[in-house]
C-alpha cells in the first residue's frame, strides 16, 4: 500500500508541474497586461509591465516564475488584491468556504442518505415519487435560483433569517443563523446527486442474493437492510462524496455574490480577468493540489472501505 | 496495515473539521499585540442606538494603498480616513461648491508664472498613532509614490497632467530627489514647482482625492520586503494607519464584507460632516442591496437597470448624474468602410438615431446627448455652475439635433451617391458583456436599416471583449467602437484631451491642428486663468468634434438613487447635490438610529 | 433408516405470479410430506416450480406471489397463515436454506465468521465470544481448514467448495430441523459437488436433519436422497423412494429424465434420448396433463383431463393415465429399460 501511495504521488507531483507549466505559458499569451489602462500613457504602462518582466520573452518568465517557485515564493497578487501574497489570500478566503462546506455537507449527506433510503426501500411507491420529483429540481434549477428565491421569500417576505452573511467574525449563534440559507443553496444539488446514488446502490442491494439468504437464516427485514444492503450500498458512497465536497470548496460564485460572502467564490475568474497573472498560478496551484489530492483521497478511501481491494490487492 | 489505513482516514477528517475551527478561531483571534484593539472592535461592530450613522453598500476595496487603489469605492472610502489638501463639500447656502482647505490653510499661492505652487499646511494635524502631519510628511509621501523601485502607477499625477520638474525622471529612475520639484521648505510650507503653468482646476483636481494624501512613512517603508520594490501598506487593517488626519477613522476592515468609520473630532472638517459614523457593506448584487434598503438596514441605494421602474414614481428617487460620456467612435479613416469618410454618412448616423428611445428605453433615466460633455461637468468650480448651463454649453447644444429622421436620410442620399450607389456595409462593434451597449447596437441596426433602406445599408454587429474593442481602436483596426470616457468633474479640458492629434493613447482618428491650439491654450497657454475665456475654449472644441463627428455621442447615464427617510438632504432644493462624490451625505442631517 | 415421523407436510399447493404477460400459475396443486430424518429431493427442469415451492415454505416469495391455496403444515402451525414476524421466528432457528450460488449468497464486505455469528447473537443472545467460539466449531465441521485464522477473512478469499461450506455452516448455526437446498451444487465443480454432498449427508447423520434437496441433475440425486419427488410444470408427476424411482419408473416424463442421461454405458450406437418440445406457458396451464404435448405415449384423454395419482406401491405414485386399469400396457424406453438392468445386476454384484 506504501509504495501504491508513493508511486501515485510521484505522477501526481508530474502531473501538477504540467498543468502548471502549460497554464503559465496560456495566461501569459493573453492579450492585455493588468497595468493595461486606457487613460494610462503607452510608456507608462510598459513600466509597470516591466518590473514583472511581462515584456520579456515567455521562456525569460517561465524562469523567474520557476526560480521563486522553487522557494514556494509566488510572488504577490498585482491586481486583485494587489501586494498581498497569495498564501495570504488564501488564507483569509478560504476559512468561510470551508465552514459552509463543512456545513453543508454535515446536512446534505444524513439528508441524502435517508431520503436515498426511503426511495429505496418504498420504490415506486408514493413517496418514491415524490422524492424523485424532489430530486429533479434539486438537479435541473440551477443553485443560485434557489439562492435568490430563499433570499428574497425567507430573508425578504418573512425577514426570518438575515439577507446576508453577518458582520460577526466568530462562528456565533447569529453568524451560523445568516449563514443557514447559503447552507441550503449550497447543499440542494449535492443532496439530489447522493440520494440518486443511494436510491440506485440500495436498490440493486436489496435485490442482491445476499439479502435473501440473510432473510433464510432469520434476519428481518430491517435487519437484513441495515446489516447487508446498506453497509454493501454505502462502499461507493466516498466516490461521491468527497468531489462535492472539493467543488463546493472552490466557492459557488453566484451563491457568494447573492449573499455577500467573502470566500473563494469568483476569486479565479477575477483574476483571470485582471490578467493577475501571480494570483491565477498561485490559485492555479492551488486548487490542481486539492483536485490531485481528491483523486487519490477517492482512491484510497476504496482500499480502506472496500475489503476486497484492500486485502485482494495483496493476493 | 489494517490500523494504519483507517488512522489515515480519520486524520484526513479531523483535519479537515480542524481547518474549519481554525477557521473560526483565526476569524476572532488577531496577533497578540491587537488583543487591546479586538475589545474596541468588538465594541465598535454595530451602530450603538441613536447613533448618526450613515450605512451603504458598495464594490469590495482591493487595497488601501493610496499609490496603488484603481476603483471609485476605493477612492471614496479613502477620503474618508485619509487626509488631502484640499477638498470640495457643498457651501452653507447647499446650493454650490466650495473649496475647503483641509490640511492646506487655504487655496496654494501660486507664483506669476504659475509654474510655482506654495501649500501653508495647518498645525496640529496628526495620525491616529499620534505622529505629527506636516509639510516634510507630504515631502516623504510624494517621494514613495513615485519611487522608481516601487513604480506606483498613481504617480502620474505629478507628470500627466500636470509636470511636476524631474517627477518623471525620478520615477524612470534618472534623477535624485532633490532635483524634483517637490519641497518642504520649512515644517509648514510646501512648494510644487512645475515645468509649465497650469490652471487652478488641475491643481485642485490633484489635491483632492487620497492618491496625494499622506501616507504613514514608518509604517509604510517598514511593511516593504527586502529589495523595496513591494509594500503591505494597505493590504490590511494592521498595515494602514487608521486616520492620516482625515474627517472620519477607519474603525474596522474586514476584507471582502464591511468597513466601518467614525468621527474624527480633531480634524478641520469636524464642523462640516455631520455624520458619526459610516459603515459600508462590500455587496457586489444589486438585489441583496435593494432587499437591504426596503428591510431599513442601509440608507442608500442605487436603482439600476429594470429595479428602477418599481420606484419610479416614489417621491424619494433622486438622480446621481453620471461624469461618463458615452459615444461611438468613427473611423474616419476606414478603408473596409469607405463611407465613413465622407462627413455626410457620418451626419446621416448622428442624426439617425432616435436616441429619446435609447434614454428612455434603455437607460430609463438617460437624458440625450448631442454633445460630448455630460452636464455634471463644472464650468466655474468656484460657483459649480455646470458648463453644461452656461451660454457657451447651450449654445453647442443647439448646434446640433438629438434625433432628425428627414436630415439623416437627406445626409444618407447624398453619401450614398458619393459612394457609387453601392449598398454600404457598416459594421458596429460592442461589448459582448454589456447588456445595454448589445441593446443600443442592437436598436441601430434596426433604425438605420429600417431609416435608410434594408438594401442601401447593411449593419453588421460584432460582439467583442471592450479591452479587445479600445486595442483595436488604438491600432486603427474598426470601423466603430463604443466608449465610456470619464474625468474629474472640475477639468472638463481634461475630457478635450480625448480629440488632440498626440495624446498618450489615441483612440480617434481626428486630428486638427485649429482644435489643438485651442486646447494647449486653454490647459497651460494664456486661457488658463481665463475663466470666460476658458469656456469659450470649451464650446469652441465642442463644436468643432460636433461639426466633424469623430464620434457620434449617445446619452447621458443618469444613475437614479434613493436615501432612507432618515437621511435630511441640506441641499437648497432637498435633493442629491454632488459635491465631492457621496460626500454631501456627510453634510447632511442623520436622524439617529433607532430600535 | 427413517422415522415415519413427519416433519413437514404440503398439502394442495396452489401458487401464481402477477407479471406483465399475465398471471403465471407456478404450483398447481402440489402434495409431499417430508419425514424427519430423511432426504427428500425434488427434481424438474426450470420452470417446474420447485424453487417456488421451497420459497413457499421459507416465505420468501417475491412480492407479486399470490399464495392462492394450500397448506403448509410444520409443528402444527400452518406457515400459509405466518406473518413476517411468525416467519422470522423460524427461519433460520427451524427451517434453513442455501442456495445456488455461494459467491452471490455471501455478503462481499462482512467477515465469514460474523455472517455465521450474526443469527445467533441477534437471535440467541450469544455473547461474542461464545458465538465465535461455535461459529469456528461449525467451520471446523463442515471441512474448513485453518478456521481460527480463516474466521476473520471475506468470502472472495475462498474457492467456490469453501464458500459453499460456510453457506452451509451459516445455515446450520443454530440448529435447524428442516434444511432446504436449492441446487447448491449446479455452480461447482464436479469433484467439489462430491465433497458438499458428502458434507451434507454427513451433517445430516449428525444432527438429525430433514433435507429437501433441489435439483435437476439425477446423478446427484442417486447419491443423497431418500425419497425422490419429479416435479413437471407446477405439480408433482411422480415420487417414491430412490430405488422405486430409479429401476422401475411409471411416468413418460420420469422416462424421459432417466433415459436422456448419457453414462457411461452409453453406446455410442445409441441415439440419445432428447425430450422434444418446451414446458408449456403456465400463463395458461392446459386442462390436460401439461405433458401430453411432448408424451409420445399421450392418449386422447391426456389432453382432457388431468390424471390423478395411481398408487403403485405404499410409497410409489405416478399421476399417469398410463396406470389406469384400462389403460394399454406401454413399456418403458428400451435404453431405459438396458440401463436399468445393467444397474441392477451391478448392484446385485456388490
Amino acid at each position: 500500500m506504501l509504495r501504491y501511495i508513493v508511486q501515485r504521488l510521484i505522477a501526481m507531483a508530474i502531473t501538477f508541474f504540467i498543468i502548471i507549466s502549460i497554464s503559465f505559458f496560456i495566461l501569459r499569451l493573453m492579450p492585455g497586461s493588468f497595468a493595461d489602462d486606457p487613460t494610462l500613457p503607452r510608456e507608462v504602462v510598459e513600466q509597470l509591465e516591466d518590473k514583472y518582466h511581462l515584456n520579456e520573452p515567455l521562456i525569460i518568465q517561465y524562469g523567474y516564475f520557476l526560480k521563486d517557485a522553487v522557494k514556494l515564493d509566488f510572488g504577490v497578487s498585482l491586481k486583485v488584491e494587489p501586494k498581498r501574497t497569495v498564501g495570504e489570500i488564501l488564507a483569509s478566503k478560504i476559512p468561510i468556504t470551508m465552514q459552509l462546506n463543512l456545513f453543508a455537507m454535515l446536512f446534505m449527506i444524513p439528508i441524502g442518505i435517508i431520503l436515498g433510503i426511503i426511495a429505496a426501500i418504498r420504490k415506486n411507491r408514493i413517496s418514491d415519487h415524490l422524492i424523485s420529483v424532489v430530486v429533479v429540481l434539486f438537479i435541473s434549477v440551477p443553485s443560485f435560483v434557489f439562492a435568490s428565491g430563499l433570499q428574497y421569500i425567507v430573508a425578504f417576505k418573512w425577514n426570518l433569517l438575515p439577507t446576508v452573511l453577518s458582520k460577526e467574525q466568530v462562528l456565533n449563534w447569529a453568524r451560523f443563523k445568516s449563514m443557514i440559507l447559503p447552507i441550503l443553496a449550497l447543499s440542494f444539488s449535492g443532496i439530489a446527486t447522493i440520494t440518486r446514488y443511494v436510491r440506485s446502490e440500495l436498490c440493486e442491494a436489496l435485490n442482491s442474493e445476499y439479502m435473501l439468504l440473510a432473510k433464510s437464516k432469520g434476519l428481518t427485514q430491517l435487519q437484513a437492510t441495515i446489516r447487508h444492503a446498506m453497509r454493501n450500498s454505502f462502499v461507493p458512497l466516498a466516490n461521491i462524496i468527497i468531489p462535492i465536497f472539493t467543488s463546493i470548496l472552490f466557492g459557488s460564485l453566484v451563491i457568494e455574490k447573492i449573499f455577500a460572502i467573502p470566500g473563494m467564490g469568483g476569486v479565479l475568474i477575477n483574476a483571470i480577468n485582471a490578467k493577475d497573472h501571480t494570483l491565477t498560478i498561485g490559485l492555479l496551484c492551488f486548487y490542481s493540489v486539492i483536485s490531485l489530492m481528491t483523486v487519490l483521497i477517492v482512491d484510497l478511501s476504496y482500499g480502506i472501505i472496500d475489503p476486497r481491494i484492500r486485502i485482494g490487492g495483496r493476493k | 496495515m489494517k490500523r494504519f489505513k483507517k488512522i489515515l482516514a480519520l486524520l484526513l477528517a479531523i483535519s479537515m473539521v480542524a481547518v474549519v475551527f481554525a477557521g473560526c478561531a483565526k476569524q476572532g483571534a488577531k496577533t497578540p499585540k491587537a488583543n487591546q484593539e479586538e475589545k474596541k472592535v468588538e465594541e465598535n461592530k454595530e451602530a450603538p442606538k441613536g447613533s448618526r450613522v450613515f450605512r451603504f453598500a458598495d464594490s469590495k476595496v482591493a487595497t488601501f494603498n493610496p499609490h496603488i487603489y484603481k476603483t471609485v469605492p476605493e477612492r471614496e472610502s479613502m477620503l474618508l480616513f485619509n487626509g488631502t489638501l484640499l477638498r470640495i463639500v457643498m457651501n452653507e447656502a447647499g446650493d454650490g461648491y466650495e473649496i475647503f482647505p483641509n490640511h492646506a490653510k487655504a487655496f496654494p499661492e501660486r507664483s506669476e508664472d504659475g509654474k510655482v505652487w506654495t501649500f501653508k499646511i495647518r498645525e496640529g494635524l496628526k495620525f491616529d498613532d499620534g505622529t505629527i502631519i506636516n509639510a516634510k510628511t507630504y515631502e516623504e509621501s510624494y517621494k514613495l509614490l513615485l519611487d522608481p523601485k516601487l513604480k506606483n502607477p498613481n504617480s502620474t499625477v505629478f507628470y500627466k497632467d500636470m509636470f511636476v520638474v524631474n517627477a518623471k525622471k525620478y520615477w524612470d529612475g534618472e534623477a535624485k530627489w532633490e532635483e524634483v520639484g517637490i519641497k518642504a521648505i520649512d515644517d509648514y510650507t510646501l512648494e510644487i514647482t512645475l515645468e509649465s503653468a497650469v490652471p487652478e482646476t488641475t491643481i485642485l483636481d490633484a489635491f483632492i482625492f487620497p492618491t496625494t494624501s499622506p501616507v504613514h512613512v514608518e509604517m509604510y517603508t517598514s511593511l516593504m520586503n527586502e529589495e523595496k520594490t513591494e509594500t503591505k501598506y494597505g493590504t490590511d487593517f494592521d498595515k494602514i494607519p487608521k486616520s492620516t488626519g482625515g474627517p472620519y477613522i477607519l474603525k474596522e476592515w474586514v476584507r471582502d464584507q464591511y468597513r466601518n468609520f467614525e468621527k474624527n473630532p480633531d480634524s478641520p472638517l469636524a464642523s462640516v460632516y455631520k455624520v458619526d459614523r459610516v459603515e459600508i457593506r462590500a455587496i457586489e448584487d444589486n438585489e441583496t442591496i435593494l432587499q437591504l434598503f426596503e428591510k431599513g438596514e442601509l440608507d442608500y441605494v442605487k436603482l439600476l437597470g429594470a429595479k428602477y421602474d418599481k420606484y419610479e414614481e416614489d417621491p424619494r428617487v433622486d438622480f446621481t448624474p453620471a461624469t461618463t460620456a458615452m459615444f461611438i467612435i468613427l473611423n474616419t479613416e476606414s478603408k473596409d468602410n469607405p463611407a465613413l469618410q465622407n462627413l455626410d454618412f457620418r451626419k446621416a448616423l448622428h442624426y439617425g438615431i432616435n436616441r429619446n428611445v435609447i434614454a428612455k428605453d434603455i437607460y430609463r433615466t438617460g437624458k440625450p446627448a448631442n454633445y460630448y460633455l455630460p452636464s455634471s461637468y463644472i464650468a466655474d468650480f468656484k460657483t459649480g455652475e455646470s458648463y453644461r448651463s452656461t451660454p457657451q454649453g447651450k449654445e453647442v447644444e443647439a448646434y446640433t439635433e438629438v434625433f432628425n429622421a428627414d436630415k439623416a436620410k437627406e445626409y444618407f442620399d447624398k453619401a450614398y451617391k458619393a459612394n457609387g450607389s453601392k449598398k454600404i456595409n457598416f459594421e458596429i462593434a460592442y461589448f459582448d458583456t454589456n447588456e445595454n451597449v448589445k441593446k443600443i447596437s442592437e436598436y441601430m441596426e434596426e433604425a438605420y436599416e429600417n431609416l435608410f433602406g434594408a438594401d442601401r445599408i447593411d449593419v453588421q454587429l460584432k460582439a467583442i471583449p471592450w479591452q479587445v474593442s479600445y486595442d483595436n481602436v488604438e491600432k486603427g483596426d474598426y470601423q466603430t467602437g463604443f466608449a465610456f470616457w470619464s474625468g474629474s468633474r472640475f477639468e472638463p479640458w481634461g475630457m478635450m484631451e480625448f480629440f488632440i492629434s498626440d495624446p498618450g493613447r489615441k483612440y480617434n482618428t481626428y486630428r486638427n491642428p485649429e482644435f489643438d491650439k485651442l486646447y494647449e491654450r486653454a490647459k497651460t497657454g494664456d486661457l488658463i486663468y481665463d475663466k470666460e475665456g476658458r469656456i469659450n475654449a470649451l464650446r469652441d472644441m465642442e463644436k468643432m468634434v460636433m461639426n466633424d463627428l469623430p464620434i457620434i455621442p449617445l446619452v447621458e447615464v443618469n444613475i437614479p438613487i434613493m436615501f432612507s427617510d432618515r437621511v435630511k438632504l441640506h441641499s437648497a432644493n432637498g435633493k442629491y447635490f454632488p459635491a465631492g462624490g457621496l460626500y454631501q451625505v456627510l453634510q447632511a442631517d442623520i436622524e439617529p438610529l433607532e430600535e | 433408516m427413517k422415522n415415519q415421523e413427519k416433519i413437514l407436510q404440503v398439502k394442495d399447493l396452489y401458487i401464481t405470479f402477477n407479471t406483465f404477460s399475465g398471471k403465471v400459475h407456478a404450483v398447481r396443486g402440489v402434495n409431499f410430506d417430508l419425514y424427519k430424518g430423511e432426504t427428500l429431493a425434488i427434481v424438474g427442469e426450470s420452470g417446474s416450480g420447485k424453487s417456488v415451492t421451497t420459497k413457499t415454505i421459507m416465505g420468501i416469495l417475491a412480492k407479486n406471489a399470490n399464495k392462492e391455496s394450500g397448506q403448509i403444515l410444520y409443528k402444527d402451525d400452518d406457515l400459509m397463515k405466518y406473518t413476517e414476524k411468525n416467519y422470522n421466528m423460524i427461519r433460520g432457528t427451524e427451517i434453513s436454506m442455501i442456495f445456488q450460488d455461494p459467491m452471490s449468497s455471501l455478503d462481499p464486505v462482512m467477515k465469514i465468521g460474523k455472517q455465521i455469528t450474526e443469527t445467533l447473537r441477534l437471535k440467541y443472545g450469544v455473547s461474542k465470544q461464545e458465538a465465535k467460539e461455535k461459529a469456528i466449531g461449525l467451520m471446523k465441521a463442515v471441512g474448513i481448514p485453518e478456521a481460527e485464522k480463516r474466521y476473520n477473512q471475506y468470502p472472495f478469499q475462498f474457492s467456490g467448495g469453501m464458500r459453499q461450506r460456510i453457506v452451509i455452516a451459516i445455515a446450520l448455526a443454530c440448529d435447524p430441523e428442516i434444511l432446504i437446498c436449492d441446487e447448491p451444487t449446479t455452480a461447482l465443480d464436479v469433484t467439489i459437488q462430491a465433497q458438499i454432498l458428502e458434507l451434507i449427508k454427513d451433517m445430516q447423520k449428525n444432527r438429525d436433519l430433514s433435507v429437501i434437496f433441489i435439483t435437476h441433475d439425477l446423478g446427484v440425486v442417486a447419491n443423497v436422497a431418500d425419497r425422490i419427488a419429479v416435479m413437471y410444470a407446477g405439480k408433482i408427476v411422480e415420487y417414491g423412494t430412490t430405488d422405486e424411482i430409479f429401476y422401475n419408473p411409471k411416468h413418460p416424463y420420469t422416462w424421459s429424465l432417466l433415459a436422456s442421461m448419457p453414462d457411461m454405458d452409453t453406446d455410442d450406437k445409441d441415439e440419445l434420448f432428447a425430450i422434444a418440445g418446451a414446458p408449456p406457458n403456465m400463463v395458461h396451464p392446459p386442462k390436460g396433463d401439461a405433458f401430453a404435448a411432448r408424451n409420445k405415449y399421450a392418449m386422447r384423454i391426456d389432453f382432457e383431463k388431468q390424471p390423478p395419482m395411481y398408487k403403485v406401491s405404499d410409497t410409489h405414485y405416478a399421476a399417469t393415465w398410463l396406470l389406469h386399469p384400462d389403460a394399454p400396457k406401454v413399456e418403458m424406453p428400451k435404453i431405459l429399460k438396458k440401463r436399468i438392468e445393467r444397474q441392477k445386476r451391478r448392484a446385485g454384484e456388490k
